[in-house]
């Protein structure tokens, strides 16, 4: 029996952590050896009671790092100084590490190889690493966070959308959705080793976690329209097709001047580990972006509300850098008040023209003042009327409000992204700055019409909290989705076509009216025709624009690699969320789609979801 | 096409466990945390740092400057002790009885 030598990979393996090179060889062991599948079986329980107990846990022990925490926070907060306590730490893992090269290269050849693999790490992950340490460094409660023993994260109920019958419904509406937040809260549950609940998996926050490659856009309009059509993965019968927008993109030069406000939860709540202190490491990316031309100010609110630093122009970096080290948490929640003034500081430091922007970053626990969800919601509708645009990002767990968080976003005219760690704060900070700041269109609405003559019944793949009525679509002060420079906008409908049977709820007919047959103007052969309306920026006229989609009868296999991975995390979505409607959907036929669709995949997030995928299998999603 | 298999249709068994799994899963709760402090320091903060704070292997990497293969195996020897030590403490047929009620 070669389980010895193999042990190490079958955890890695349990943990979704195996390299994909690694993976066929562990799965070929799995199928041949019982005693292997027990192995990983019991690794996963074991596992598993070790999330929950560490979830549960209350008031652990002091560990070695949290001694060391402690000695950190009764020295002064210097961020240039070598600290003592953070040399031993070195020392200590120094020892550590030369006992664990000994024995891994006493027992484990295999993994002294990846040694030398790790070793050639590049000069960003290098980097990276020493952000994160001195991330790490700084912050307290980094190695040991308190959770609560009670979880109280709060989800948003979100019922699948059902097929409907074209001939009753011919048009489909609904706002666009930039919002990531989902991605990010689905990638933290498991990694956990937990099977997010079906309510926090949106699956257009999934889809629109992606980059696409669509076309730029070409004319008057600020963004690019493309529909592509093919047949369904999950269901040989149905077609499925493909509505992706594109945003103009604004290189770095170009952007417009931005007056920010950061607005900062300080609340007792937010001292864990994965809040202020990834908060700041967060605003820090964030302030290495910006130039003389930009303007910041930062607002906290607590159980009292303040501003901490008048608007600074962009370059005074040491200022700001300062105002941020000096944040710390304590107190109640009162949110309603730091929005007031946000906004106020916001509005005194307008630039016409420019990014005008309100940024949130909390848990998004308000406990004091306002905190009926409506009564927080009209807040930032009215305050939207002044034209700053509100970007939210929530932090942490055991905690995280994402309903109220996301339609504060909805109403606010922004987004909403969820951090969960330094390379999302990077994604949204840095690499994608310009989407994030810069909103080149808003009020975005979609309307489809579907020709009866070419699909039976057709339905829209999430964006549930996104619909509107057909009669919202021309109506321009019904509030819909931002579109920020750069960002791509993905929605998929699944369609039934003539011929093929739809399972639909029946409904009786008419007492007082017959239901007269749709009868075709002309006999078309376009299947849809999909219709948008947005607004510029600063202006209250919304613009029109249709195009009119055939089906070319592609099949699946001929679709771009776009499709198929945006396609493949749609399935996944399902998948999580356990929906009626995933048909033949299985993580294996995913992982296959989302291989094929991979592309070029520059920085590595497509991989990234591979992994997800992995890591779906290992904490037991079937 | 794509390789499907049937599997997704059925997968709705029942998940509820049974009042014996009930009390025997209360029985074993705190049994884990016991064990795992009597693990040596760093194995118990890598733990931490993937469990509780949910960092993959590269972060745990970044943060306390090992390399990514001494993260996998402190963890892995780490994970190995606490399994061997549950059968230990629970009983053999432990693991049949946590894997039906998990």
């Amino acid at each position: 029996m070669k389980l010895n030598t193999d042990e190490s990979k079958l955890t890695a393996f349990a943990l979704g952590e195996l390299p994909p090179a690694d993976c066929a060889e562990v799965e070929k062991l799995l199928a041949d050896s019982p005693e292997a599948r027990a192995v990983v079986e019991e690794i996963r329980t074991t596992v598993a009671l070790l999330s929950n107990e560490l979830a549960a846990e209350s008031s652990p022990s002091l560990t070695m790092a949290q001694q060391m925490a402690v000695k950190r926070r009764s020295q002064p907060n210097e961020i240039t100084e070598k600290e003592n306590p953070f040399l031993s730490r070195l020392l200590f893992y120094g020892f550590a590490s030369v006992v664990c090269v000994v024995l891994a290269g006493m027992f484990l050849p295999a993994l002294s190889r990846s040694k030398s693999r790790s070793q050639r790490a590049s000069m960003a992950s290098q980097l990276r690493m020493m952000q994160i340490a001195q991330f790490a460094r700084e912050t307290p409660g980094y190695f040991h966070s308190p959770t609560s023993a009670f979880n109280t994260e709060a989800y948003n109920h979100i019922q699948d959308n059902p097929f409907l019958a074209v001939t009753q419904n011919p048009l489909s509406t609904f706002s666009i959705d930039v919002d990531t937040a989902s991605y990010a809260n689905v990638r933290r549950f498991l990694s956990l080793g937990q099977r997010p609940p079906p309510d926090a998996v949106r699956i257009e926050e999934l889809v629109n976690y992606f980059s696409y490659d669509y076309p730029q856009p070409q004319g008057e309009h600020p963004f690019s329209v493309n529909v592509e059509i093919a047949s369904c993965p999950w269901n040989a019968q149905h077609r499925l097709a493909r509505i992706g927008l594109k945003g103009r993109e604004v290189p770095p030069a170009q952007r417009p001047e931005c007056n920010l406000v950061f607005l900062i939860d300080v609340s007792g709540s937010m001292s864990d580990a994965n809040k202020l202190p990834l908060v700041k490491q967060a605003l820090r990316l964030l302030v290495e972006q910006l130039s003389e031309r930009d303007k910041v100010s930062m607002v906290v609110y607590a159980s009292a509300s303040g501003e901490v630093l008048p608007a600074t122009p962009g370059n005074e970096k040491r200022t700001i850098l300062q105002a941020i080290d000096r944040l710390e948490s304590g107190g109640s929640t009162h949110g309603s008040g730091g929005i007031q003034l946000a906004y106020a500081a916001a509005v005194r430091h307008y630039i016409q023209g420019g990014a005008n922007r309100v940024i949130l970053c909390t848990d998004g626990d308000f406990n004091v003042g306002v905190t009926s969800p409506g009564d927080l919601i009209r807040l930032i509708r009215e305050k939207a009327q002044s034209g700053v645009f509100l970007s939210v990002f929530g932090f942490g767990m055991g905690n995280l409000k994402d309903g109220t968080l996301e339609q504060l976003a909805d109403r606010g005219n922004g987004s909403y992204g969820y951090v969960d760690n330094l390379d999302e704060a990077r994604k949204l900070f840095v690499e994608q700055l310009s989407g994030t700041l810069v909103t080149i269109a808003k009020d975005v609405k979609i309307q489809v019409e579907f020709n009866p003559a070419q699909t039976v019944a057709y339905r829209l793949i999430g964006y549930e909290n996104r619909l509107l009525l057909k009669e919202d679509f021309n109506d321009d002060t019904k509030d819909a989705g931002e579109i920020g420079a750069g960002h791509t906008v993905t929605a998929f409908y699944e369609i039934v076509p003539p011929g093929k049977e739809a399972k639909l709820p029946d409904v009786d007919p008419l007492k007082y009216q017959t239901a007269t047959a749709s009868v075709p103007t002309h006999a078309s052969s376009e299947l849809l025709t999909a219709k948008l309306r947005y607004k510029l920026p600063e202006g209250d006229t919304s613009r029109l624009i249709e195009v009119a989609v055939s089906d070319d009868g592609r099949a699946y296999a001929e679709a771009s690699s776009d499709f198929k991975f945006a396609s493949a995390v749609a399935g996944f979505g399902m998948i999580l969320r356990d929906s009626q409607h995933r048909g033949k959907a299985t993580l294996d036929a995913i992982q296959q789609l989302a291989k094929e669709g991979k592309g070029h995949d520059t920085i590595g997030y497509r991989a990234e979801f591979l992994q997800l995928i992995r890591q779906a299998k290992s904490v037991g999603v079937k | 096409m794509i390789a499907l298999d049937e599997s997704g249709f059925d997968a709705q068994t029942d998940r509820e466990p049974s009042p014996a799994t009930l009390a025997e899963r209360h029985d074993s709760t705190g049994l884990v945390l016991r064990l795992l402090k009597n693990l040596p320091l760093n194995q118990q903060e890598v733990i931490r740092l993937k469990f509780q704070n949910g960092l993959s292997y590269e972060e745990i990497s970044r943060v306390t400057h090992l390399t990514k293969s001494n993260v996998g195996f402190l963890l892995h020897t780490a994970i190995k002790a606490l399994r061997q030590r549950l059968k230990a403490e629970a009983g053999a047929t432990f693991f049949n009885a946590e894997r039906r009620s998990l």
